[in-house]
């Protein structure tokens, strides 16, 4: 049977097509002959994939991929009862990222455009030293060790950003934008890049740093339309990023908002699309980081867990965040989100809610930020000894021409 | 050594079927006996270390959360889960539209030293395994091994390789399933 054997081998290797393989496949089920050959073929192709040189692998995997066994295939969390209930207004046109965007000039006289530069620079430098080829993947930390610490010198400390020169900033959308890349994923990176500075790191940091580096990156670009203008436009193509991506970057990941650190899990995640640019991305990224420091400094043991569900608002998909708290840190957590916004008079939390608020607004098209808490497309509520944080989003409505992204893309 | 793949394949399948209940402890058992092979096989097609973490752990977690898109008919299981974790790779490969000619079936074939850590009777068979790999693979026409590594490793479609070898592709075909077909028959029955 040649001809069939090498549909087969087509068939096991990717290369028919969705009508033919899924002609095959009937044929696998429901004849024998052809369902032995095919195990043939199977045991034949891994034969080939057997005979590659075996690499080291990193000890991390193993206890990630045994995290799933934790993850419940259904929706863990227990809900407020007046989320079940939301049907958020649909704007006609999608929101696809890319509103909160501003030029650097933008800044004005402050120093905070160097700031931004420098940062930038920085970035560029550690992708480099925490790529998948790097010696740090490979579990060589000594390069990344000898730039950790230069790098992690752009790191402000906590509670430092607020009284640095933001509130006389002009341009509040320039406030926003310079505190997106201050605020989300950087505080992590700084404490990632000082346990390797102190020699206390492993290839899992390094890989950490990774999605941390390739994070920072695209928020910034996304906050600063001039900061790197031709990534930018690949930024902007249409490219469908799914749940996965979420949820392979937190699995199993320790998270630290500055020196507060703890250990992510993933809950629920379904399966689809969330985004469809990386603009867009960058902006649900910089939220979800948002509402992970928030809940990681006032959680018990600095960690949480995150849930994706796109099932139980009607066309949104909804991120929750939760974490058992101290009855005192969630009231402290809920004044955040609904203390009235004063760029004078706010600390690094408050900034923290403000900009979720913003990019929420921005989504749903709402009259003002506000309007996202007191809506409660963004929300913050106590059951039992967890306080959930959540905040809704419009759901791609349907696929269409652009590409998926991948891991490895820097524009992912 | 030989009866040490046979138990394997009987093994196998009764992890799955643990599996198929729920029994986190087979997921760890699959990754301890597959774990380091499956992510060698991505490694090797994708070079790039977090790329291949991700395929191997997106591997798992399907069979995990969907254990009956596996069926023993299909074959083993670890032989199901190469083929997965090699089109993932593939389909990853693609995405990025790299065409970096590095990798080679000749170089892949070198023998590791023992990790000081891996079980010791295990480790020995898998060598002893991979050794008779090697030689059936060393046995196979030089050309029909660049098509097969064209195909297997970097994903090309047939008109693909016609056109990089200057082949027709009924050729292609037919160099495919015979390297196939004789690397099968080229090794001992426990391994086929």
């Amino acid at each position: 049977m040649p001809d069939l054997e090498q549909i087969l081998i087509d068939y096991s290797l990717g290369l028919l097509s969705q009508e033919d393989s899924e002609q095959i496949e009937s044929l696998i089920n429901k004849d024998k002959k052809v369902s032995d050959l095919f195990a043939g073929v199977q045991d034949s192709l891994s034969l080939i994939g057997d005979s590659v040189e075996l690499a080291k692998v990193n000890e991390d995997l193993k206890t990630r991929v045994l995290e799933i066994c934790a993850v419940p295939n259904q929706e863990a969390m227990e809900l407020p009862a007046e989320l079940l209930t939301m049907a958020p207004p649909l704007p006609n046109n999608r929101y696809t990222g890319g509103g909160g965007s501003v030029d650097l000039g933008d800044l004005g006289k402050s120093d905070l455009k160097d700031k931004i530069n420098r940062l930038y620079e920085g970035m560029l430098e550690l992708r480099d030293l925490v790529s998948g080829t790097s010696a740090a993947a490979e579990g060589d930390l000594s390069e990344l060790c000898k730039s950790a610490n230069s790098i992690a010198l752009n790191v402000p400390a906590h509670n430092s950003i607020c009284s640095n020169g933001v509130s006389a900033v002009p341009h509040e959308e320039a406030i926003q934008s310079f505190l997106r890349t201050q605020l989300t994923s950087l505080p992590s990176m700084g404490y990632f890049l000082n346990k390797i500075h102190g020699e206390r790191g492993s290839a899992g940091d390094a890989r950490r740093l990774f999605y941390l580096c390739r994070d920072q990156m695209k928020i910034m670009r996304a906050s600063f339309g001039d900061l790197d203008a031709p990534l930018l436009a690949e930024d902007e193509k249409m490219r469908l990023h799914g749940a996965g991506l979420l949820r392979t970057k937190w699995w199993g990941a320790e998270h630290s908002y500055y020196s507060r650190a703890g250990k992510v899990k993933c809950g629920y995640f379904f399966e689809g699309p969330v985004t469809e640019r990386c603009v867009e991305f960058a902006e649900y990224d910089s939220n979800l980081y948002c509402l992970a420091n928030l809940l990681g400094s006032k959680s018990e043991n600095g960690g949480f867990q995150i849930e994706l569900n796109n099932t139980k608002i009607p066309d949104c998909v909804l991120a929750t965040l939760s974490a058992t708290t101290s009855s005192e840190n969630h009231s402290v957590l809920k004044d955040t989100f609904a203390q009235k916004y004063n760029h004078e008079r706010l600390d690094e939390d408050h900034y923290l809610a403000h900009l979720v608020k913003s990019s929420i607004s921005r989504a749903f098209q709402l009259s003002a930020p506000s309007e996202a808490f007191s809506r409660k497309f963004l929300g913050c509520e106590r059951t039992e000894n967890q306080t959930i944080l959540w905040f809704v989003w419009p759901a791609v409505r349907e696929s269409h021409g652009g590409g998926e992204a991948t891991t490895s893309s820097p524009r992912q | 050594m030989w009866y040490v793949s046979r138990s394997l394949k009987v093994k196998e399948q009764k992890v799955w079927e643990r599996i198929t209940a729920g029994d986190g402890t087979a997921l760890a058992e699959l990754y301890d006996s597959i774990g380091t092979r499956l992510f060698s096989l991505s490694f090797q097609i994708l070079h790039d270390r977090w790329d291949a973490e991700e395929v191997v752990q997106d591997a798992f977690a399907a069979l995990w959360k969907n254990p009956h898109s596996y069926s023993p008919q299909k074959g083993k299981l670890s032989s199901w889960l190469m083929v997965l974790v090699r089109n993932r790779s593939i389909d990853r490969y693609r995405s990025r539209k790299r065409r970096k000619d590095t990798t080679s079936i000749e170089v892949s074939l070198e023998v590791q030293p023992q990790d000081e850590n891996e079980d010791v009777v295990s480790s020995a068979s898998q060598n002893d395994e991979k050794k008779l790999l090697g030689a059936a693979i060393q046995k196979l026409p030089k050309k029909q091994l660049r098509v097969l590594e064209l195909s297997y490793f970097k994903g090309m479609t047939h008109p693909e390789i016609a056109e990089e070898l200057g082949l027709s592709l009924g050729t292609v075909k037919s160099r495919i399933r015979l390297g196939v077909e004789k690397l099968r028959n080229s090794l001992p029955g426990s391994l086929r």
